[in-house]
């Protein structure tokens, strides 16, 4: 694990104060991000984003046929799963990464679950009986910082570039339904992903907050909310965390402003990188790590 | 002559969403209006073996709660205490039983965990740590919340030193309207669920969790019924430790 000393720390504290953060940027800037699409040829849909070249993670996207959740027959079913691999810090090796990967699996569910983000009804084939799964696997490759945000921009990233199979149901004469998955792999539907949130993390140090904290601001930070904003500006999730300081709820009212500015300025330049992404001739690309 | 068959069939999937949550008179399903809590009850003094602990029931929502400690840490050494919160939700809580979902159990107890560090204090006791136990026995909605009310007030049933109890207060937008402490049906099929944990002597939120697509507006009108039944709830919460801890 990384370790800052008080001084260090001081540093950085008074920097914020003055609205000058140690790699330039003042308190409401967020860093640039990379984003690369259609990189894992196994999955249905997978991204990779880059804060910073620093902060770096994975996410594939695949889809199945399987079960629907009993509670809600008429829909697709959502399974996310996040790993900090140990390549990233020491401290993820063995069971120090199981914190981690359970809150961060939650900010993504609870973002992605509810009915209006992606159409699950949509993803349902048969009602009670058979629906597709997505199953949204994502991967800390390397962490500096605000894994929050950059997960959140790989997930939308990797639903954008999903590709679900198309299939034809079948009634057969004894009733029961039987599915034909087409394999012709240009024959597919793509998932509405327009209204898909991204977060933003703003990081409470001392009395102000900044917005995606690199991993030694993150050692200062007393709090942390992460707010996920969709393209219409309403707010999609809000996980809070941190252990030394609550948050007064004006204080906190001012924090949702700034998020749903911040986020809909990053939701904007995330579709144009993904149209780019999209329009792009896949075959000049060559190798994964570039 | 007719042999009966033995057949395994699926049990038929009956929709319980009802047609309204709220009624021509402005009450919900159970005949509450918007921002009333249900019949809540409290008590401290559960477990025996335990430090201190306590017992809260938002009617059919049932929590028993335990802590233990200060102990030693196994970890490194710290000039801070720590605290440990475990959320467990028992497998016959539910309509449908339970299976094993380590992960939601996970989620909360982390949840748990930082909405009552902050109101610990935890220079008081160095390279120690608490242990808070949750078990939720009956959940019938806002079962975070209840364990959250339940943890803080078997701390201070524990005798550790806090700053302040921590209120909690779950809502949940139905029929676009705003209802306060929800049943399971009406968490189910409303939108925005919001948890959150709430200082009310030092006017600070410790803990908010939200899931689901709701305007800005209607988030700031969220906050505020929260911290505002928050504030009820630590009311309520202060009156039981005064009359079990006074008598």
């Amino acid at each position: 694990m990384i370790k800052i000393s008080p001084s260090e720390k001081q540093f950085l504290i008074d920097g914020i104060k003055q609205n000058m953060r140690t790699d330039g940027r003042s308190r409401l800037d967020y860093r640039a991000f990379t984003v690369e699409t259609g990189l894992v040829a196994q999955t249905n849909g997978s991204a990779r984003v880059k804060l910073a070249n620093n902060t770096d993670v994975l996410v594939g996207v695949k889809v199945e046929i399987g079960d629907p959740d009993p509670d809600f027959p008429d829909q697709g079913r959502l399974e996310v799963r996040v790993e900090c691999s140990p390549s990233a810090s020491p401290e993820f090796e063995g069971r120090g990464a199981e914190e981690m990967n359970a809150i961060l699996s939650a900010m993504l569910r609870n973002m992605l679950q509810n009915a209006r983000t992606v159409d699950w009804a949509s993803l349902c084939i048969s009602p009670g009986k058979q629906c597709w799964i997505v199953y949204v696997d994502c991967l800390v490759l390397d962490s500096a910082g605000n894994l929050f945000d950059a997960l959140s921009i790989a997930t939308k990233s990797a639903l954008f570039n999903t590709k679900v199979p198309k299939i034809e149901v079948m009634e057969t004469s004894s009733g029961q339904t039987e599915i034909e998955v087409s394999d012709d792999p240009s024959d597919f539907t793509r998932l509405s992903t327009a209204s898909i949130p991204i977060s933003v993390t703003l990081a409470k140090v001392g009395s102000r907050y900044i917005v995606d904290p690199t991993i030694e601001e993150e050692l200062c930070m007393e709090s942390r909310v992460t707010i996920a904003i969709n393209s219409k500006g309403n707010i999609c999730s809000i996980q809070k965390g941190g252990v030394s300081s609550g948050i007064n709820p004006s204080e906190f009212n001012k924090m949702l402003q700034h998020a749903r500015k911040i986020g809909l300025v990053l939701l904007k330049e995330l579709d144009a990188l993904l149209d780019k992404e999209e329009n792009n001739d896949t075959s000049t690309k060559i190798g994964f790590a570039r | 002559m007719y042999a009966p068959q033995i057949k395994s069939v699926r049990p038929l999937q009956q929709s319980d969403k009802p047609s309204k949550f709220i009624g021509d008179d402005g009450k919900r399903i159970d005949g509450r209006s918007l921002d009333e809590f249900r019949s809540v009850f409290m008590r401290t003094g559960m477990v025996k073996q335990a430090k201190g602990s306590a017992y809260i029931e938002l009617n059919n929502t049932k929590v028993i709660c335990s802590a233990y400690g200060p102990r030693q840490t196994n970890n490194e050494f710290s000039d801070k205490g720590m605290l440990n919160c475990d959320f467990k939700i028992a497998s016959f809580a539910s309509k449908q039983r339970r299976k094993k979902t380590r992960d939601e159990d996970k989620e909360f107890s982390i949840y748990m965990r930082d909405a009552l560090e902050i109101s610990v204090n935890l220079d008081k006791f160095p390279k120690s740590v608490v242990d808070v136990y949750a078990l939720v026995l009956e959940d019938d909605g806002s079962a975070l919340a209840a364990a959250i009310m339940c943890g803080s007030l078997a701390l201070a049933d524990a005798g550790i030193e806090l700053y302040d109890l921590v209120g909690a207060c779950s809502a949940i937008k139905v029929d676009s309207h705003i209802v306060i402490d929800p049943s399971s049906t009406e968490q189910k099929y409303g939108v925005g669920a919001i948890t959150c944990a709430h200082m009310s002597n030092l006017n600070e939120i410790t803990q908010l969790t939200e899931a689901g697509d709701v305007e800005y507006s209607t988030m700031v009108e969220f906050v505020n019924m929260c911290v505002d039944g928050c504030r009820k709830m630590s009311d309520k919460m202060r009156q039981t430790l005064a009359t079990e801890h006074l008598k």
